[in-house]
């Protein structure tokens, strides 16, 4: 699958960290959607379908193990990407039992966002 | 004239004399007979004084042979007088050598010396015609020896010729005992004193030694024999600096504690408490001193403290790296946004800067110009370098079992592989280079294998490696040399990772584990490799890690493994 055609999804409070993960992911031709909270990525998710998600975990009020699990339940299909800040953030079971290991957690800071993009098609095209 | 011749008056004259002389007879007879029992009682007396007295006393002729013994005596030698009399005063005695009991419950060797002695005391007697509290023994009958104190005189004739002799005899059975206890009793003080596993000792009122224990004689390497009357601090110059303190526990009767002194014994550092107290008998008579060694109390109360201090920096380090990761993930992608929107030929930035009236060319141009390009490159090689810092100090606060497991590993194995990559390592050939150092192996082949991370073990010894190596360097060691060394101690593994480099300043060796404590240069050290090894041993292995060094000594790191994991 070809990026332009690859819908992601980018939820993170820290907006500097946002924007710069959707500058990154549309200037790799990928179509980007964003959110600052868990609340508004579901809101989101309702009405639009998408391939994969990039997700922090700390976030305001919904934490992001908890989004992931919501979201899934939205779009079973869906790919996920841990993002966090948390160094000892360790893959719950609930999580390990939708399928995502701990290839797709990523830690902050990452030198190089090119890593999202590489694990991104791994998944998506190991789906198709 | 005869009778028939004589007158009446003749005879009666005659008869009168002889009346006269028949009452001075008479008188005569008379005081005999009171003289004869004077005398008797006056033998009777003296038999009485010799026969009653509580000392034993033998009469003896010019040879030896005794002609006269009292109760007492037969009582003290454990015979009965048919059984002394006519027998030779050394008869009495022990005339052979061997192990008696004693009437003191003690066993009495009696050796040769015992009768050289004998026989020197009688010729003293015979030179000088007295012997004055000689003490030896008498075997009595029953086998026991009886110990004696003998006073023995000799008798002269009116001509000045020896006739005999009188030995008072006087059994000190009692005294013995009472010597025996007393010895005993200090023996067992001097026991107890000397068993102390602190220097005991106590001087006079002029601070000379009067008392001096094993464990001073071990410290020191001075006998109570060198040390008794010499002043103190003659003996032991540290306590100089005591002197006064111990005049002045003396003046004023009140002990006196010094705790923690510093003293460097043949370049081994050591931690002294001292105790002073006034040795009170009827007056003041000076003072005692007791001094422990306290170093290894003081060792674990310094890790205890270590310890603590290094688990508060670490988790307020592991709290700061969690914060400071958020931004600074912000700072190195935006960073590397730009440096893909000016220099990248993405199709949307071509068509951006067409849109803008100019070109990416330009653009660029402008950027290297005005340095902006080197900019963001540093903006992103020190956003790395924040990121490893960070990422390090979040060491501090991974907990055991968590994100590794430990699996048994040869530890010599690991060692060498950490040789293997110092010697390879670009950073270090730059400052020193690591293949001039000469690395003596000493392992412990019997050593089981440890449970551990053997990547992170490999990042610790590679650490210290690494610190020797530059610490030699940096110094120019003549002959640079790391001593690798494993043991097994108790249930620990033990590394040691000793180098002969400059050493490390007391008040640094402090300090070492500290997270950003480094007296490298500036960009050489982080002051995070020994902190990130610490808490690598000590939190994710449950070991310790400890550093012996004095300046110019070298350095020698010591690592504990446990052998068994613990269970959670």
């Amino acid at each position: 699958m070809i990026s332009s055609t690859i819908r992601v999804l980018v939820v993170d409070d820290e907006e500097m960290i946002l924007i710069n993960l959707v500058a990154f992911l549309e200037d790799e031709g990928f179509s980007v959607l964003s959110t600052k909270s868990g609340e508004e990525a579901l809101e989101l998710l309702a009405s639009e379908t998408v391939d994969i998600a990039i997700i922090d975990i700390r976030l305001p009020q919904m934490d992001g193990d908890t989004l992931i699990i919501k979201a899934h339940e939205l779009q079973p299909e869906m790919k996920f990407l841990v993002y966090t800040g948390s160094v000892n953030y360790t893959l719950p079971k609930t999580l390990m039992n939708l399928g995502i290991s701990e290839e797709q957690v990523f830690k902050k800071p990452l030198d190089d966002i090119g890593v999202l993009v590489q694990a991104i098609h791994q998944l998506i095209d190991r789906k198709e | 004239m005869k009778e028939v011749n004589k007158s009446k008056e003749q005879l009666i004259n005659e008869l009168a004399k002889m009346r006269r002389r028949i009452t001075k007879l008479e008188k005569l007879e008379k005081q005999r007979k009171r003289a004869e029992v004077e005398l008797r009682n006056t033998k009777d007396y003296l038999d009485n004084v010799i026969e009653s007295s509580l000392d034993g006393i033998a009469v003896s002729d010019s040879w030896g042979y005794i002609l006269k013994v009292n109760k007492s005596f037969t009582k003290l030698a454990g015979r009965e007088e048919k059984e002394i009399i006519g027998k030779h005063a050394m008869e009495l005695s022990v005339t052979e050598e061997g192990t008696y009991e004693s009437t003191t419950g003690e066993l009495v060797e009696i050796d040769e010396e015992f009768f050289n002695h004998s026989i020197k005391t009688m010729t003293e007697l015979y030179d000088e015609g007295k012997i004055f509290n000689w003490e030896t023994y008498y075997l009595r009958k029953d086998g026991k020896v009886v110990p004696v104190e003998m006073n023995i005189v000799y008798l002269y004739s009116e001509e000045g010729e020896i006739i005999g002799s009188v030995g008072i005899n006087r059994d000190i059975t009692g005294r013995k005992r009472a010597e025996k206890d007393l010895k005993h009793t200090k023996n067992y003080l001097s026991n107890v004193i000397n068993s102390m596993p602190s220097v005991l000792v106590s001087v006079d009122c002029e601070g000379r030694v009067t008392e001096w224990n094993l464990e001073a004689e071990k410290v020191t390497g001075s006998t109570k024999k060198e040390a008794s009357g010499q002043p103190l601090d003659k003996m032991i110059p540290m306590f100089a600096k005591q002197m006064e303190n111990i005049s002045q526990c003396i003046r004023e009767r009140k002990q006196q504690k010094v705790e923690r002194i510093l003293s460097n014994i043949e370049g081994e550092t050591q931690y002294l408490d001292l105790m002073i107290y006034p040795l009170i008998v009827n007056e003041v008579e000076g003072a005692v001193i007791r001094v422990d060694d306290i170093t290894s109390r003081v060792r674990i109360e310094d890790m205890m403290i270590q310890t603590e201090k290094m688990m508060s920096v670490g988790g307020l380090a592991a709290g700061m790296a969690h914060e400071i990761n958020n931004p600074l993930g912000g700072i190195l992608q935006g960073a590397q946004n730009i440096m893909r929107r000016i220099f990248h030929d993405l199709p949307k930035n071509i068509q951006v800067a067409h849109e803008c009236g100019t070109d990416l060319e330009k653009i660029r141009s402008y950027m290297e110009k005005r340095q902006i390009a080197k900019f963001l490159e540093g903006i992103m090689t020190l956003g790395r370098t924040a990121s490893r810092i960070v990422a390090n100090m979040l060491e501090f606060s991974r907990e055991s079992g968590n994100h590794m497991s430990l699996i048994p590993n040869n530890l010599a194995d690991i060692i060498e592989k950490t040789v293997e990559i110092a010697a390879n390592d670009y950073d270090l050939k730059k400052h020193y280079d690591f293949r001039h150092i000469e690395i003596v192996r000493d392992y412990d082949l019997d050593l089981p294998e440890v449970p551990c991370d053997a990547n992170r073990i490999e990042q610790v010894i590679l650490n210290l490696l690494k610190n020797a190596a530059q610490a030699m360097g940096k110094d120019r060691i003549q002959a640079p040399r790391i001593i690798l060394r494993t043991r097994q101690f108790d249930k620990m593994a033990r590394i040691e990772v000793e180098d002969n480099g400059p050493g490390i300043e007391e008040k640094n060796r402090k300090r070492i584990f500290e997270p950003f404590f480094t007296t490298k240069e500036v960009r050489v050290g982080t002051g995070l490799g020994l902190s990130v090894s610490y808490f690598i041993i000590t939190e994710n292995h449950k070991g310790t890690i400890t550093v012996e060094s004095s300046p110019g000594k070298g350095a020698k790191f010591i690592i504990h493994l446990p052998l068994e994991r613990r269970s959670p």
